[in-house]
């Protein structure tokens, strides 16, 4: 440890020190829920005069009008922030700890699940929600135990249906952060199918404890669990019930798998046209979550056209069979490539005045994606771009020039069987920092790569030869860098990002960075060319890819002159 | 969430709970590690959120990156506080958790703590930041680059001065 007025202090001390400062104890969860508390009373109190201000004269009218209860005029916030504050700071906060062991049945019951619900809704992120409902999943399985160990069976049901409804959330919640990074979803699906491996397992055992007449509802809640681990997407289609069995539905030749938190609409029979919401697997059988009446017929009256969402079951030339339906295939149709039969799709159609559907869009369900990776492999029926395959489709449309190696831009979509299937790649949009070599009115050369200027791209004014710029550019189908947009790069010329190379006249200046080039009489860092001088100093031992420090000097023409390059630990 | 140069209008009841759920738990552990008190440190956190309800209500668009806008208030909150407390007092008082049992060893780290905290409050706020969010929560340096708006260089270079510093301002009491 550095101990003042001993020695210079090392960086390893400095380190030392810093990761000492950086350890901070866990934070009181009752301290943080009071802060979190107070600030949800001022958003609620904020909001609140807000609407206030804005629309006090109008709001007297009409609540004078319409004489709406008091209560409504506070926000959610303030409400849950009250709640909290009972909760933390009131006697309620026994209440709150004696009904955490409640069972379904008990008074405090109510009051446990509430409790969940609240966190809930105060929980904004979706990684975290996904993490509550397994949590809540478990709380529910627990409980199962208990009351198969206390005998009471008559109150099994209302955990094991929480317990599939949470994983539903759970799953709907891996769905929506799905979209958005591919890394976070690869690593939820794994944690979401350990855990369902993990309560399927838990289930099995508990069945085993009950008498063979209570087995049938755990069978159906371990089956769920088994199949909701290959959670593939939401669904929602409309079709008409072709048949109806106590765990399986047929609506428009379709199985319909119904689970034990299926719910259904009182009353519906075969023959009925019916919109089922649920979700489907990676081999392609569809579970309910819930199945209802088809408000109206809509989907098929309206206006004499419509769309839904369904199963291809057949493609023809001229005709396509959608959950049953026939669709006459017009030339004038649009159809996404790469749907086949077994894809779940949006279809858009019309009615004639024979009673024909004439199909006038067909597109896949699950909406386009993007995705950008460097290329792995490249084959003539399907390509690896950062380790994932997609297979390649007549109308792939392909940039030319990509190479292994190229960082390109992926536009995708994944059919019901989880295949991905490319529809477009190209080159990524992407930016190069370095020095301005040449400035001419058709190209500049930057770091050595020669850019084309269109009329539509963008200079800052006042770059010169020598500067440092940022260049933005897009690779065209003939390889060549089509330059967007160029401009100096802000962080070099700020004096605080530690290059201050505005300083012109001679000063020197000094700044850190990576080695890209070694030559003998000039060096590249950082992309920035340094000549050499008879009088440069170099630390012995440098190489390409190390961290140096480098002092230098600008020359009045815009040149960099290296004095020394010593290498950087930091 | 990152949220840049947002009209107020977008800051309604969900976007308000969700910045604090993003942003609370961070500032809670720069304000520890400047305060070195867990209850301090919540009333930071508390006090800064409210000033940003402050400024939302004032109807004025923030600019910048919010996530530095909140470590900025955060900064200024400990500041005024070590302002009105006498500094080297209360920083020489806050202890840190990790402590050795050698009563000699246990002062100069004391001593050191302090020295540092004092010397990280100094530093211009892009270093602090680089330091706090880099080094101290160890976050990549596209993610740090993208709070100051700079790029991976610029924060590069932003450390190695930061830390530059620091070691300066403990070497210049050593010569």
């Amino acid at each position: 440890m550095y101990k003042k007025n001993d020695h210079p202090m090392t960086d390893a001390e400095l380190e030392g020190l810093l990761a000492e400062l950086s350890q901070v104890p866990q934070r009181n969860p009752d301290n943080a829920a009071r802060t979190k508390a107070r600030y949800l009373i001022a958003v609620g109190k904020s909001l609140q005069a807000s609407t206030t201000e804005q629309t006090i004269k109008t709001r007297r009218k009409k609540e004078f009008r319409e004489m709406k209860p008091f209560f409504k005029k506070f926000s959610l916030a303030f409400t849950l922030a009250a709640v909290l504050l009972v909760f933390l700071l009131g006697g309620l906060g026994v209440t709150a700890a004696a009904a955490s062991s409640a069972l379904p049945g008990d008074p405090l019951y109510g009051v446990k699940t509430g409790w969940e619900q609240t966190r809930l809704q105060l929980t904004r992120q979706d990684f975290k929600k996904v993490e509550l409902n397994l949590a809540y999943a478990q709380n529910r399985l627990d409980e199962i135990e208990t009351l198969i160990a206390a005998e009471r069976l008559g109150d099994l049901e209302a955990s094991v249906q929480a317990y599939e409804t949470y994983i539903l959330e759970a799953l709907a919640g891996l769905e929506a952060i799905r979209s958005n990074s591919m890394a976070v979803d690869s690593q939820l699906d794994r944690a979401i199918t350990a855990s369902l491996g993990k309560y399927t397992a838990d289930l099995e055992t508990l069945s085993n404890r009950v008498q063979t007449q209570r087995r049938t509802r755990f069978d159906e809640a371990i089956l769920f669990s088994k199949s909701a681990g290959a959670y593939h997407g939401k669904i929602e289609f409309v079709g008409t019930v072709n048949a109806i069995n106590p765990d399986l539905w047929v609506v428009s030749g379709l199985e319909v798998i119904i689970t034990a938190s299926t719910e259904i609409e009182m009353g519906i029979d075969v023959g009925q046209q019916v919109e089922v919401e649920g979700w489907v697997d990676a081999l392609g059988s569809i579970y309910a979550r819930e199945i209802e009446h088809e408000a109206d017929g809509r989907a098929f009256s309206l206006n004499g056209k419509g769309e839904f969402l369904g199963i291809v079951n057949e493609i023809q030339p001229d005709y396509w069979v959608v959950n049953g339906i026939r669709f006459e295939v017009s030339a004038t149709a649009r159809i996404e490539p790469g749907i086949r039969v077994g894809d779940f799709v949006e279809v858009e159609f019309v009615r004639n005045d024979k009673d024909e559907y004439i199909l006038r869009e067909a597109e896949f369900a699950f909406d386009d994606d993007e995705y950008v990776g460097s290329v792995d492999e490249i084959h003539t029926e399907y390509w690896v771009i950062d380790g994932l395959r997609f297979e390649l489709l007549p109308k792939s449309r392909i940039e030319k020039g990509i190479k292994v190696g190229d960082f390109v831009e992926v536009e995708f979509v994944r059919n019901a069987s989880g295949e991905n299937y490319l529809l477009e790649v190209e080159f990524a949009d992407s930016e190069i920092y370095g020095v301005a070599d040449e400035i001419n009115t058709d190209h500049w050369i930057v770091n050595g790569i020669r850019c084309e200027v269109l009329p539509n791209t963008k200079s800052e004014p006042g770059i010169k030869v020598g500067d440092y710029v940022e260049v933005e550019f897009v690779r065209n189908q003939a390889g060549e860098y089509i330059l967007l947009d160029v401009e100096h790069e802000d962080a070099y010329n700020s004096s605080d990002a530690g290059y201050g190379h505005h300083r012109h006249g001679g000063d020197d200046d000094e700044m850190v960075g990576f080695v890209d080039e070694i030559h003998s009489d000039y060096w590249v860092i950082n992309g920035i060319r340094f000549n050499l001088l008879p009088k440069s100093e170099i630390e012995w031992g440098l190489k390409v890819g190390d961290f140096v420090e480098v002092e230098f000097f600008k020359n009045s023409a815009g040149a960099y002159f290296l004095l020394e390059v010593e290498h950087e630990d930091d | 969430m990152d949220v840049q140069s947002q009209a107020p209008h977008i800051f309604d009841e969900e976007t308000l709970i969700a910045l604090y759920d993003d942003h609370s738990d961070s500032i809670y552990r720069y304000a520890f590690r400047s305060l070195g008190e867990a209850n301090l440190a919540e009333d930071c956190v508390a006090d800064v959120f409210t000033r940003f309800l402050e400024r939302v209500a004032t109807g004025k668009a923030l600019t910048g990156n919010l996530r530095a806008y909140l470590y900025r208030v955060a900064h200024n909150w400990i500041v005024d506080y070590y302002r009105q407390e006498k500094p080297e007092a209360d920083l020489e008082a806050q202890p840190l958790p990790a402590r050795n049992a050698n009563p000699e060893k246990h002062l100069s780290e004391k001593e050191n703590q302090a020295h540092l905290r004092q010397a990280l409050l100094a530093l211009p706020e892009d270093q602090r930041l680089v330091i706090e969010l880099r080094v101290m929560e160890k976050w990549p340096y596209e993610a740090v680059a993208d709070v100051l708006g700079k790029s991976v260089e610029a924060s590069r270079a932003l450390q190695y001065r930061a830390l530059k510093k620091l070691r300066q301002s403990f070497n210049l009491q050593w010569m």
